[in-house]
Parts: C-alpha cells; structure tokens; sequence
C-alpha cells in the first residue's frame, strides 16, 4: 500500500514537473485574512467600471503629437484585469509608472514574499521564455527618439527555482481564474480578489527600491547593462527629485527640483 | 555671412536642425520627453504625458518653451488647471516683421466675433487642455482652436526641398542688396515659409470644415440663436435647430461648381473660406451669419466678395449683372435624397418654446391649402415653359449651359433616387473623340489609322493621347472610342494612369453617381491572351466607364496579339455607328489603294544577319542568357536607348515533328490557311502558334470537338489555370484528342505566330548600323516532358551568318533622363539589365554628366554576372558611378537586389533628390513589387515621410517621367 503510494506521488511529479506550480499560485493557496477580506469588499463595492474612450484622438486629435497606441490588454497575469496602463490613482506616479510596466513586469515590484530571494530575468511573456541578458533592452545612455516604445512583451520579472514566480495568463491555470472570475458573484469576487491579492503588496517598491547602487533589488549588468547603463539607471535625476519629497500632497517647485 | 546662414538653415530645417530650436529652458522634457508617460484618466480617456521631441522641434510651436503656452505650471506634482492654455496670450517669441512679442490675439478677437466664436457655444480659445478634450467633442457644439489646428510641421516634409531651393536662392540673389542677419532671420526664413511653407491647399482648407459640416448627424443637433426671437431671461438668445440649408451645406457646397472644380483638383474652385472668410478681409477666421451685415456672405457684401481678385473680379462687380449674384450656392433642391432623409425633421428636434412652433397649429391648415395651390401651379407651370429671369435655375441652363431636368411631381422625387446629377451639358463637343494609351507602340499606331480613316470619312474627329487628357474633358463629350493595351499584371500603361485612376475612385464610390449619361463610348481592348489579365485594361476602362452612366454603344473588342483582322472590323463599325449617332453624314471615300509599302515593319519584317551569338553564362551555370548582336544593313531600322526588337520566330523542328506524329497528320500535304498554300509541316513550323495555349484559342478547340470535359473545365478559371500550367498544345491534343477532324479543320483556330519583343541592350551612338539583345533561353521540364521556349531557343540556335525576321519598336516610355546632368538609377537583374547597357552607352556616347547608379542580381557571381567585364570597365572609367550587386545563391540567406536598396537608403534617396530618374526592368511578377515597395521603404527611411507622403512622393516622381518600368 505504502510502495503504491510512493508510486503514485513520483509519477505526480514526473507528469507535473516541467509544470510546477509557480510560487505565487502556491501563495494564493492559503486563505486571506479577514482585514484582507474587509479591504477587498471595500475595493470591489467601490469599484465603477469606466467606459474606456480609446476613439477620442479620432474626433479630436490632440494638439501636440504623441506616440500613437491603443490600450492593450498587456501582456501580464496581473494586466489580464488591471490592462496596460494599470496606475490609474496617483496624480503624483501614475504616469512614470506606466511607462514602467512596459519592461518591468507587475510582479517584480508587487509580489515580493520576506523569506524568499528570486532571480530576475528577461521573460518574453510572448512565448514564456527566458531570455538571456542584452544590452540592447536598456535605453540608457543611448539618444533614442521617445516614438519608439518597447512593444511590451519582454519585461523584468521575478524567477523562482527557474521558473517564472507568477504564471502567464494564457497558462491553464490563470485562464481558470480568469473563468473563476466571470462566473462569481460579487461575494465570490470579494473571496477570488481577497486570495489574489493577499501575497501582493499594493504600494510596490518605491524608486529607491531599483535606483541605487548600494543594494539595487537586481543586478543590471545581469540583465545585459553596460557599466555606463547601470550606473545611469541607478543614478538616474528623477528618483532622486522624488526622493524630495517627505509626503503625496507635497508639491516642490520645479525650478528647485533642478536645483 | 556664412555662420548666419548656418543658423538660419539650423533653425528651420527639419529634422537635421530638430533639436536645436530651443533649450527647453524649463527642463520639461526632462520628464515629457520619456517614452510612454501614459494613464487611463477618471474620465476612461487614454492621456499621454509623453510630446514626441523630434516633431514638437520641428513644429510651428517648436521655438517656443512650453511654459509660454502653459504658462502657470510651476509645481510638480502639476495642478491640471495650471496647464490650461489660453491662444491669445503672448509668447516670448518675436514675429519677425515687427519685432514685438508674437501672439495669436488678432485672430482670436476676430473669431471672437464670428459664428463659431459668440453665443451662448462660443469656441473655446482658452482654457484649452488634454483633460477638457472629451467635454469638448461631446458638449461643445462650436470648434475651439484646437478643433481645426494642431502643431503641425513647421514646413511640410514634401515641400522642405523647395524651400531650401529657394532660400538659397534669396541668399544668393537678395543677399546682393539685403546684407545682414536681420534680413536673412527676419525676413528671408520667415516671409519664405510663409510662400513655400504655405500649409493649406483650398481642399485642406474645406476639409477643416467638412470635418465638422460633413458630419450630418452632428450638424443635426446644433442649436442656433435667432436674434427676431425674445431673449431669454438669462439675456440670451432662444435657440432653436440649425436647420436643413445649415446641416446640407457641405453636401450641397460639393453639388455647385465651386465644389465640384475643387474635386478634380482645379483650384479655381472657391473654397468655403474664399466666400466666408475671404483673404484681405482680416485673419480668415471671421465668419459670420449672412444675416449680420459685415458678413462676407450678406447679400450687399456679395459683389466684392465675389467680385475677389482671383474670382470672378468684373463680373460680379458690374451692377448689371446682379442677378449673378442670386445663385443659391447652398440649394438642397441638388443635395442626394438620401442624404436629405438623414436631417432630423421630427418634433422634438424643433425648438417647442419657439413662437413659430406654437403658431404652427394655425398655419398647419394654411400650409395644407397652400399646398393644393401649389399642386395647381405645378399642372399649370408644366402646361407652358415658363422662363424665370434671374435666378439659379436659369445660372444654370443659361450660363453654365445644362439642361435642367423637367420639374417632377412631388411624388416623383423618390427616395433614394438621385437627383443631383440630372442635368446634361446643352452644348457638348460631338465630334468623334480617338483617345489612346499605348505601351508599345500598337495603340497609337491602330488610333492614327482610325484617325485618317476618319478624315477620309470628312467626319469631325480628334486624335488624343490620354497622357494629354484631363479627365474633367469627359463631362463635355458624346462620343468617346477608346484604344488601350495592358501592361505588366493587368495595369493601365503609363499614359493612362490619370484617366484610369480618376474613373476608378469616381466608380468605387458606393452611391456612383451616372456622371456620364451624356457619353456614347466604345472600347477596343488590346493584349496578349496567353496573359492571365488578357485586355484587363480596357476590361475596366469599359466597365467604369459603363457604371458611371456612359452608354456602351459597341460591344468592346478583345484584341489579341494578331488583332489586325478585329481592328478592321471596329474601325468599320466605329465610323458607322458614329454617322449614324451624331447626324454627321461625311462624304464616303473611294476604296483606299494602299501604297506597296517600302520600309520595313512589324508588317514588313527585315531579316538581318547575325553577327554574333553567345552565351553570357559560365558553363557551370543552371542558366543560358544569349548575347546577340544583329545587323541592320540597309533595312533603314532605326531605333533608340530603350526601345524594344520584335522577332519573328519559328517553331522547334523536333516539337513540330512530335506534333504531327501524334495526330497522325502526314507533314507533306498542302494546307490552304489565310490564304496561304504550303506544307502541313512548313505551315507548323513558320505560321502557327501551336505551343502556348491561350484561353480564346482553348475555347475554339473545345467548340470544335464538341468535348464535355474539355468544355467543363472551361467553367472554372481556376482549375483551368492549374491545369494549363506547364502545359503546350502538344499536352492537350494528347488528353483531348481531335479525334477524326481534319488537319484543316484543326488549324484554323490557331493564331498566327506573334513576334516576341526584346528590350534592345545597345545605344545607335555607340553600335552605328547594329542592333544587340539580351535573351534569357527558357528550357524547364513538365508533364514528363523537357520543354523550350519557342523564340529564346529559336534565337539561341541560330549561327552567326544566318538571318531573322526582325523590326524595331518604340518605347517612348521607356528613357535616360533627357537632361544628361541628372542622375540615373537602374535596378535590371537577371536579364533585366538588357536596356541599361543601352541606357550607360547611351550617356558614354553623348558624353552625359550625370551620375549613373546599377542595382543588378542574379544566382552566382561567378557564373551569372552578366556583362561582368563591360560593367567593371565602366566603373573604372567612372561612366557608371556606382554599382551595386546581390548574388542570391552565393551564401545562405537569399539577397536581392531590395535588399541593397534599403541598406543604400540615404545615397539614393540623395539621388532621387537631385533630381535622378529611376527605373526598373525586369520580372513584373515579385522583383518589381518588391523593389517598388523597397522604394517607397527608401524614401521614408531616408526623409522620415509618413508612409503616405511617401507613396504621395513616388507617384509624383512617376508623373513627372522619373519613375519609369519595363516590367514583363
């Protein structure tokens, strides 16, 4: 009885190994807390679904020219809901950090487990390939005009034992949650939403988290910078003008920014 | 001097000088200059913080710092209210000519005073900003700046080479007098922009109204005040619906003359902005209500505005003309009557609190009595011609010269009919109109013997090359005989394209209004049938020209290679039904004794000896490419750079044989054919075309022997196509057998031998009394069988000594640049390369300056460089200038000649720039697709056009000669 047990466990893992569940799958396992529970309820009843106006720059263009691009639906699990320009609130970062999410996947500032150290690697959310590092993915240090805008697909992301830490969307289990979401109730979205966002951290990592060359949360050289690259990136003016800053409703001069 | 034309050019180029403009001294690009600064706003709009830097520089704004349009952003993170910007305020920059500070106050106080200005909708021209756009298009009825301007080049990229032209030119020359920075900052730049740089043509000034006035829908719900109304008690006016003259205008602006001239691209049309807001009266921006009495359009105002200069500047001055001035320029009565159901007629779009609306209860009733009256009328009026003596209708029939409809019942306007283009030209030009494209040479010369026919005849005829036809020529024809061939796959040859291409958009319209009712017309369509899109050309001429209105009044005429019998015959019936439409008689003329012709022709081929003969291919090589130098003598033939040899070939011994076995004819009885007496196997050998199968041809064979299958495959073009490839006579007299016809019988359906033309690879100048050709020797194997093509393989055989029946044939389409300074560009590979040997001894010989570009390819370099010798000694000499080369086969990846376009973008986009002429001559099937595509890839790489403007760039360099194509 024991020998089949063993049995069936080792061809479980034969059959599922290239598959392992990802680790934030195994995260969502466990049940949310019931301050979880409260904030998700307060996220879901509040939440007002905003018809997107994408046809505005057809019936009136808008005064300076822009890159032209529809809203996606973005390429991440996290996007699958939250779309391609998924910060919407803040005044303050929203836009920065949409320009983020082009190279930089949801997950790598927004799920980062304490006991846990992942690798970041260049994932092709395209295909769910590993990439190996290039120099060619960083824009720093290179004159390029602002109309060319990485497509999206290739973005920084947290590995864990060599897989992706959170899975794809076109992987079976996130189109079930997917399903799992179009068939609930509204309690049951507050359940599905309370076990999806309890490993996440909702503020994600701030500038410094990235921009710094003390203890930057990943390598850049190991992404394929150059030296030049790293160091610009790291030292880069912007998140050092945030840094400024001791509160969101400060505002600092623009002139003094520069200072 | 130097340094400050520098600047100058630094300033207002683009996009060399983009980033130069301006320091941005407020770091704004800092952050805006970042790729993607993108957010959803609550509003579910998609804002974009991101201004692309390289236009913003090269914008009409790109001097100026963004804080002086946002002038109130001083914190980050920015108040949205700081960034509203207000149009009229100054800037920092300095208008030229006067030295102050620029600002648009002149024009914003003038629109502050127009229709789209005041009110209770006034425009917006402040507090204009990214998140007040959709509370724009959904709130607003009037256009703010922002709905008709946005920062568009400071110079349009197509027009940036004119400009430098002419400022070097006003350097050169005004700088003689006009010394100094001052006039060369101030005045030359600036004034010269505003010539060249002109940024709207009279059709992009009313397609900024017609973004709006063409939108019936949205016109439906404007609401206007009406000054005879009682204000409110807000101090306003009531509003009540624009009504139909104001939600038509567009529709019935593009009825009226003015409209319609703007429409075929004549530029005497009046724009909207000509009559509303015409120039020198202010900044363009007033327009007003006819009804106010500064408005250009108020009827005492009518004669100076269209009495402009550049309008109708006498005339309309003349107080004797004033009924001129009466035509309804916005009549409905001409709007399609479908458009006419689209106006919102019902209740709740009028205005219930109007007075009229209540007083309508009343005249409800008196409006139904009108109407009896009015039916009256009409029986009345209708019973005598009555004669009104002003007015549009008799502008029309009296001045503009048309034949207005009968006025119908009211119940004979149905809807969906339309009546807006019922009208017919009184005095048209009845004369018989020849018009031809011709690729070759076949249609010019079968439209000048139609030509004198006709002058024989006496009838009234003109002869008219399409390429020196203006379209609009057809509203004022009745009979039209049209002549064209085909060229490449199924296009219009190069002198039609206008024509073709003006009544192809006129009849893929998805209302085609019967333009040409007036039209009698007929088309002899000429090609080869062994081509897929046999006659296409003249298919579609015949076919847009039918759906357009014009009556068909012979059947068209599919000419095939040996058109000459089926020519005769329409010539014929063109000069009867011509005598018997038009009332023109003529005078019949005596039976044409034809003079013995004495030179020598496509008719009268000369045969020349072969003076050499060889293979341009290493041993090695999987291809055969003859080199043939012929022999003019005394034929008198003569010919230039470009043009094509017509050679007369004859069949291959052993297929004929193999011909006659399977059929089981016997070679030596004598056939009769066309006239001919000789031997079955003479008759196969030297007249037939027995090898190719053509589907004219394949259907007599089917007819003849009566075969079902043979017939059934006829009725799928497709499976057809599949099943003829690869496959010669010989294929299907062997699976559909004659059975017991006899040889007679059989070969009548056959077509005579056509000559096969060659682009001629030589120049007179440097060859005097010779003639060379470039033959690629096509052999292949299909069905079990090796094959051969008949006149490749003919030519490759002959030995030096012996003769051919050639002659020579113009293509004077086919050209160097006429001005022997320019430069040339030449993509031939494969055989393709046969003209541009002629083409560079051509300009050897002549001693031509210009620079001369080959773009050449084939498999091997090592076996297939043809010319390999020649064109290096060229090089050396420096005759050919630069040379460029793509060997497919020569390494892994396939690489052609495209391909080395692209990488040489800059070069030769700098070449097409001074002016250089490119051509193509080769396979029309993918090279030229692909390198016309590779082109157009050049010219945006190079110049940064759009892909459009790209294209637009092209077709301007095919229309003005410099983009010419000897494809096959």
């Amino acid at each position: 009885m024991f020998i089949r047990f063993i049995g069936l466990v080792v061809s479980f893992c034969l059959i599922n190994g290239a598959q392992a569940n990802s680790m934030y799958l195994e995260a969502i396992e466990e049940h949310p807390d019931e301050k979880q529970l409260a904030k998700s309820r307060k996220t879901i009843l509040a939440y007002r679904e905003i018809e997107i106006r994408d046809d505005l720059d057809q019936q009136l263009p808008p005064f300076h020219r822009r890159p032209q691009q529809q809203i996606g639906q973005g390429e991440t699990f996290c996007q699958a809901c939250h779309l391609s320009l998924p910060h919407r609130h803040s005044l303050w970062t929203r836009a920065l950090l949409n320009m983020h999410s082009r190279y930089i996947a949801c997950s790598t500032c927004h799920f980062r487990p304490e006991s846990v150290t992942f690798t970041y690697r260049w994932l092709d959310f395209s295909n769910g390939q590993a990439l190996e590092a290039d120099s060619s993915r960083f824009r720093a240090d290179r004159d390029l005009d602002n109309e060319n805008l990485p497509d999206g697909n290739v973005k920084i992301a947290p590995f864990w034992q060599d897989q992706p830490a959170v899975p794809l969307p076109s992987s079976s289990k996130a189109q079930d949650i997917a399903r799992q979401w179009r068939d609930s109730d509204i309690e049951q979205k507050i359940q599905l939403h309370a076990q999806l966002h309890r490993p996440l951290e909702p503020q994600g990592l701030s500038c410094d988290g990235c921009h710094q060359e003390q203890k930057p949360l990943f390598d850049l050289q190991a992404l394929g910078a150059d030296l030049d690259q790293a160091k610009q990136i790291q030292r880069h003016v912007l998140p050092q003008f945030f840094k400024r800053y001791q509160n969101k409703e400060q505002k600092i001069r623009i002139l003094d920014l520069t200072r | 001097m130097k340094w400050s034309l520098f600047f100058a050019l630094l300033v207002i180029s683009w996009p060399l000088g983009a980033l130069e403009r301006h320091s941005d001294p407020d770091g704004c690009f800092s952050c805006h200059g970042l790729p993607g600064l993108e957010y959803i706003d609550e509003e579910g709009t998609r804002r974009t913080a991101s201004i692309l830097r390289k236009d913003y520089y090269a914008s009409l704004h790109g001097s100026v710092p963004c804080r002086d349009c946002h002038r109130h952003i001083q914190d980050y993170p920015h108040d949205p209210k700081n960034g509203y910007v207000d149009c009229g305020q100054s800037c920092h920059i300095e208008e030229p000519s006067q030295g102050k500070a620029f600002s648009h106050r002149d024009v914003v106080d003038e629109f502050e005073q127009s229709a789209h200005g005041k009110g209770q909708h006034a425009g917006w021209t402040k507090d204009l900003h990214g998140g007040n756009r959709l509370k724009e298009v959904e709130e607003q009825q009037n256009p703010s700046c922002r709905r008709c301007h946005f920062n568009e080049p400071y110079i349009k990229p197509d027009r940036l080479p004119i400009f430098f032209e002419a400022f070097g030119h006003v350097d050169m020359q005004c700088g003689n007098c006009h010394q100094g920075e001052v006039w060369r900052d101030q005045y030359a730049g600036h004034i010269l922009r505003r010539l060249v740089g002109k940024h709207y043509s009279k059709n992009e000034e009313n397609q900024m109204c017609i973004n709006c006035h063409g939108n019936i829908e949205a016109m439906n719900r404007v609401k206007i005040e009406n000054p005879e109304k009682s204000e409110t008690k807000q101090g306003t006016h009531q509003l009540e619906p624009a009504g139909p003259r104001f939600v038509l205008a567009a529709a019935s602006y593009a009825k009226f003359l003015h409209g319609r001239l703007l429409e075929v691209g004549n530029e005497h049309g009046a724009s909207c902005l000509d009559c509303h807001a015409p120039a020198g009266n202010g900044a363009r921006h007033g327009i007003m209500r006819a009804r106010e009495a500064q408005s250009s359009t108020h009827k005492d105002k009518l004669p100076e505005t269209c009495g402009q200069s550049g309008c109708h500047l006498d005339y309309a001055r003349d107080s004797r003309n004033a009924g001129f001035l009466k035509t309804d320029m916005h009549d409905i009565a001409w709007v399609d009557a479908n458009k006419l159901r689209d106006i919102n007629f019902s209740p709740a779009a009028v205005n219930q609190e109007s007075m009229w609306f209540a007083v309508s209860l009343i005249l409800g009733p008196l409006a139904a009595l009108f109407l009896l009256g009015q039916v009256g009328w009409w029986w009345w009026e209708r019973r005598e011609t009555s004669e009104p003596l002003l007015g549009a209708d008799r502008f029309r029939r009296v001045m503009l010269g048309m034949k207005l409809p009968e006025k119908p019942w009211p119940w004979q306007n149905s809807a969906g009919q339309d009546t807006s283009l019922q009208t017919k030209p009184d005095e048209l030009n009845d004369s018989l109109i020849i018009l031809y494209a011709s690729q070759t040479g076949n249609a010019e010369e079968l439209a000048e013997r139609y030509f004198n026919l006709a002058e024989r005849w006496q009838l009234p005829v003109r002869l008219i090359n399409m390429a020196e036809f203006a379209p609009r020529e057809l509203v004022g024809l009745r009979y039209l005989f049209v002549l064209t061939s085909t060229q490449g796959e199924g296009e219009p040859p190069l002198t039609a394209q206008t024509l073709y291409h003006y009544l192809k958009e006129l009849a893929a319209r998805e209302h085609a209004t019967p333009l040409f009712g007036h039209l009698h017309y007929a088309v002899f369509a000429l090609g080869d049938s062994s081509y897929r899109d046999f006659c296409q050309c003249g298919k579609d001429f015949d076919t847009y020209l039918s759906k357009l209105g014009a009556i068909p009044v012979l059947p068209r005429v599919d000419g095939d290679v040996d058109y000459e019998q089926a020519a005769t015959a329409w010539m014929a019936q063109v000069i009867a039904i011509y005598r018997q439409l038009s009332g023109h008689e003529g005078v019949e003329p005596p039976p044409e004794v034809k003079p013995v012709s004495t030179g020598y022709g496509k008719q009268r081929p000369y045969l020349a000896k072969i003076l050499n003969n060889t293979n341009l291919n290493a041993a090695n090589s999987s291809k055969e490419t003859r080199h043939v130098e012929i022999e003019l003598g005394d034929s008198g033939l003569i010919y230039e750079a470009g043009d094509a040899l017509g050679i007369y070939p004859r069949n291959s011994g052993p297929y004929v044989e193999r011909f006659i076995r399977q059929l089981g004819w016997d070679p030596g009885r004598e056939i009769i054919h066309n006239e001919e007496r000789l031997s079955l196997h003479e008759m196969l050998l030297g007249r037939l075309e027995i090898t190719t199968v053509t589907r004219p041809v394949l259907e007599k064979y089917a007819s003849l022997t009566g075969n079902t299958e043979l017939a059934q495959r006829l009725t799928n073009d497709t499976a057809l196509q599949d099943y003829l490839y690869g496959r010669l006579w010989l294929d299907i007299l062997r699976d559909f057998p004659p059975e017991a016809l006899a040889a007679e019988e059989v070969l009548q359906i056959f077509r005579a031998i056509p000559p096969r033309l060659y682009s001629i690879s030589s120049s007179p100048k440097m060859h005097p009394g010779q003639v060379h050709v470039t033959v690629g020797v096509v052999r292949y194997h299909a069905h079990g069988l090796d094959r051969e093509g008949v006149s490749s393989n003919y030519l490759a055989q002959r030995p030096i000594g012996s003769r051919i029946p050639i002659f020579t044939q113009t293509n004077s389409h086919f050209r160097p640049p006429k001005d022997p300074a320019l430069p040339m560009i030449m993509v031939g590979p494969g055989t393709g390369v046969a003209p541009f040997r002629g083409f560079v001894e051509e300009r050897e010989a002549t001693g031509a300056s210009g620079k001369n570009w080959l773009f050449f390819g084939d498999q091997h370099q090592a076996s297939d460089f043809l010319y390999q010798q020649e064109w290096e000694d060229k090089l050396k000499r420096g005759v050919l200038s630069k040379l460029s080369l793509a060997f497919s086969r020569d390494q892994t990846e396939r690489i052609y000649v495209h391909q080395r376009m692209r990488e040489e973008a800059e070069a030769l986009y700098a070449l097409l720039e001074e002016g250089g002429s490119f051509y193509i001559c080769g396979d029309a099937t993918r090279m030229a697709k692909d390198v016309h595509t590779a082109l157009i890839d050049v010219v945006i790489k190079a110049s940064s056009r759009s892909r459009e403007q790209a294209v637009e760039y092209v077709k301007i360099m095919e229309q003005e000669g410099r983009y010419q194509r000897d494809v096959y």
